[in-house]
C-alpha cells in the first residue's frame, strides 16, 4: 500500500508544479488597485487555487505545524479537524475583513483570537456529541484551532482592503490547503502505522504495522519527506522557467 | 497547602523532559523554525512565552477551579482559556506602551505571536484539564514547561547552526532539514517515555 500514498505525494507535487503560473498573474488579483469594480471569476478561481498550492498554509508557509503532526495518526482525526478549521477559517475571514480595520493596533490580534474562540467552542462542543470518540483522540487541538496562526497571518496580509468576497474566498483556500495537507500526511501515517485507512483495514495488510510512524518523531520525519517533496516540485519548476526564459533571450 | 519538594522535582523532569513540549507533544509554535536561524531573537521569543505561559496557567488554574468548574461550565474552556491570554496579552501591550516604548517598538510585533500559539495554549490546557495539581504546582508546571520549550529551542538552534555549514539536498534546504532535526531530537526524547514519575 505504499504505493498508494506514494500516488497521493505525487499527485500533490503536480498540484504543487501546477500552480507557478497562478502564482504571478494571482498576485495582481488582490490588488487594492481593482478595489472599484468587483473581481471576476477568474481572479477568485486563481485566488482560491493559489491558496491552495503555491501559498499552502502548511506545506509552504510554515503555519500550523503542530495541529497537523500531532493529529494526523489517523484520518478520521484528520478529516474532523481538517473541517473544523476549514469552518473557522471562513467564518474568521468574514468577520476579520469586516472588522479589521477598525480595531485598534493593539487589540486585534487578543480581539480577533477571542472571537474565533467563541466558534471554536459550540464546535468542539458538536464534534464531542456527534463523533466522540475521534473528538477524544484529537483532544486539546480540537480547542487550539483557535489559536493556529492562519487566520491571524492572513487577516495581516490581506484585510487592509475590506472587500468580503476575495477575503472569504482566501480564508477557504487556506481552509482546503490545510485540509490537503492533514489528510495527505494522515493517509500516509495511518496506512504506515497500522495497516488500516478510515478505520478499516486495507486488504493484504492484516498484521501490518511500523508503529514508528504513528509516533511524534514518525510524524516529524513524514512531514518533512512531504514539504521535501512539494519544495522538490517547486525547484523543478522554476528551473526549467529559467531554461526555457534563457533560450527566448538566445 | 503543602510543598512537598519531591512533588515538585517530578514536575520539573516531567514538564521539562518527559513531556518535552516540542519534541514530545509536538506543540511547536508557528514561529519556532523560524526563529530557530537567528538564536538571539529566538531566545527572547522563547522566554517571553516562558514568562507568558507562567502567568497563563495560573490565570487559568484560578477560572477553571473557581469558575468553571462549580457552575457546570467545563465545555466554555476553550473560550475562557483564550480570554484569559487575551487579557494578559493586551495589558502586557499597554504596560509595555505606557512604560516602555521604545522596548515595544522593538519586541511590539513579537507579542502576540507570542502569546497565540499552540504551545501556550496547549500547555495550559494539559495542565489545567489533563492532570488536576494544586495552584502552585499548575504554575510551576507551566514555568517548567516553558523551559522544556526554550531547551528544545536551543538544541533546534544549535543544530541549524550546524547545518550552516553542512550541504543537504536542495529540496530538503530550509524547513524539511529542520523537521528531520527535531524528528531525530524527538527520537532521543522517546527515551524518556517510558519514566514513570509519581505525582
Amino acid at each position: 500500500m505504499n504505493e498508494n500514498s506514494g500516488d497521493l505525494n505525487e499527485k500533490a507535487a503536480l498540484e504543487e508544479s501546477a500552480q507557478a503560473e497562478a502564482t504571478g498573474p494571482a498576485e495582481g488579483a488582490v490588488s487594492p488597485q481593482a478595489a472599484g469594480e468587483g473581481p471576476t471569476a477568474s481572479e477568485l478561481l486563481a485566488l482560491l487555487r493559489r491558496g491552495i498550492t503555491a501559498r499552502n498554509p502548511v506545506l509552504v508557509r510554515a503555519l500550523a505545524l503542530a495541529p497537523v503532526l500531532f493529529v494526523s495518526t489517523t484520518l478520521k482525526n484528520g478529516l474532523l479537524l481538517a473541517g473544523v478549521t476549514l469552518i473557522v477559517l471562513i467564518l474568521m475571514s468574514i468577520v476579520s475583513s469586516l472588522i479589521y480595520t477598525r480595531i485598534p493596533a493593539y487589540l486585534r490580534a487578543a480581539l480577533l483570537t477571542l472571537i474565533a474562540a467563541a466558534f471554536v467552542t459550540p464546535l468542539c462542543m458538536l464534534s464531542n456529541t456527534a463523533a466522540p470518540n475521534v473528538a477524544a483522540s484529537v483532544g486539546i487541538f480540537l480547542p487550539l484551532v483557535a489559536v493556529n496562526g492562519i487566520f491571524l497571518s492572513r487577516a495581516e496580509h490581506f484585510d487592509g482592503d475590506a472587500r468580503l468576497l476575495p477575503a472569504v474566498i482566501d480564508g477557504a483556500a487556506n481552509g482546503l490547503g490545510f485540509a490537503l495537507a492533514i489528510i495527505l500526511l494522515s493517509v500516509i501515517r495511518e496506512v504506515l502505522g497500522s495497516g488500516m485507512l478510515y478505520g478499516r483495514v486495507l486488504p493484504g495488510m492484516q498484521n501490518f504495522s511500523f508503529s514508528f510512524a504513528l509516533m511524534p518523531a514518525g510524524g516529524l520525519f513524514a512531514l518533512a519527506f512531504l514539504i521535501a517533496i512539494v519544495q522538490f516540485a517547486r525547484q523543478n519548476r522554476q528551473r526549467k522557467e529559467q531554461k526555457s526564459a534563457g533560450r527566448d533571450r538566445d | 497547602m503543602q510543598f512537598p519538594a519531591s512533588e515538585f522535582s517530578s514536575i520539573l523532569i516531567a514538564a521539562i523532559f518527559v513531556q518535552n513540549v516540542v519534541f514530545v507533544m509536538l506543540l511547536c509554535s508557528n514561529n519556532f523554525f523560524k526563529t530557530a536561524k537567528s538564536p538571539a531573537t529566538g531566545l527572547i521569543y522563547s522566554a517571553c512565552i516562558t514568562v507568558c505561559v507562567t502567568f497563563a496557567s495560573a490565570g487559568a488554574w484560578l477560572v477553571n477551579r473557581y469558575l468553571l468548574v462549580p457552575f457546570g461550565l467545563k465545555f466554555l474552556a476553550p473560550f475562557a482559556f483564550v480570554l484569559v491570554i487575551a487579557l494578559l496579552e493586551v495589558v502586557a501591550e499597554l504596560l509595555l506602551i505606557r512604560f516602555a516604548p521604545a522596548l515595544h517598538r522593538r519586541l511590539g510585533r513579537l507579542l502576540p505571536a507570542t502569546a497565540f500559539n499552540c504551545a501556550v495554549l496547549g500547555i495550559v490546557f494539559y495542565n489545567i484539564q489533563t492532570s488536576p495539581r494544586g495552584f502552585f504546582g499548575a504554575v510551576f508546571y507551566g514555568f517548567c514547561a516553558g523551559l522544556g520549550y526554550i531547551l528544545a529551542f536551543m538544541i533546534t538552534a544549535a543544530a541549524m547552526k550546524k547545518l550552516e555549514y553542512s550541504n543537504p539536498p536542495t529540496a530538503f534546504g530550509g524547513l524539511p532539514i529542520a523537521l528531520i532535526t527535531a524528528g531525530i531530537m524527538s527520537m532521543a526524547f522517546m527515551g524518556f517515555m517510558n519514566i514513570q514519575i509519581l505525582y
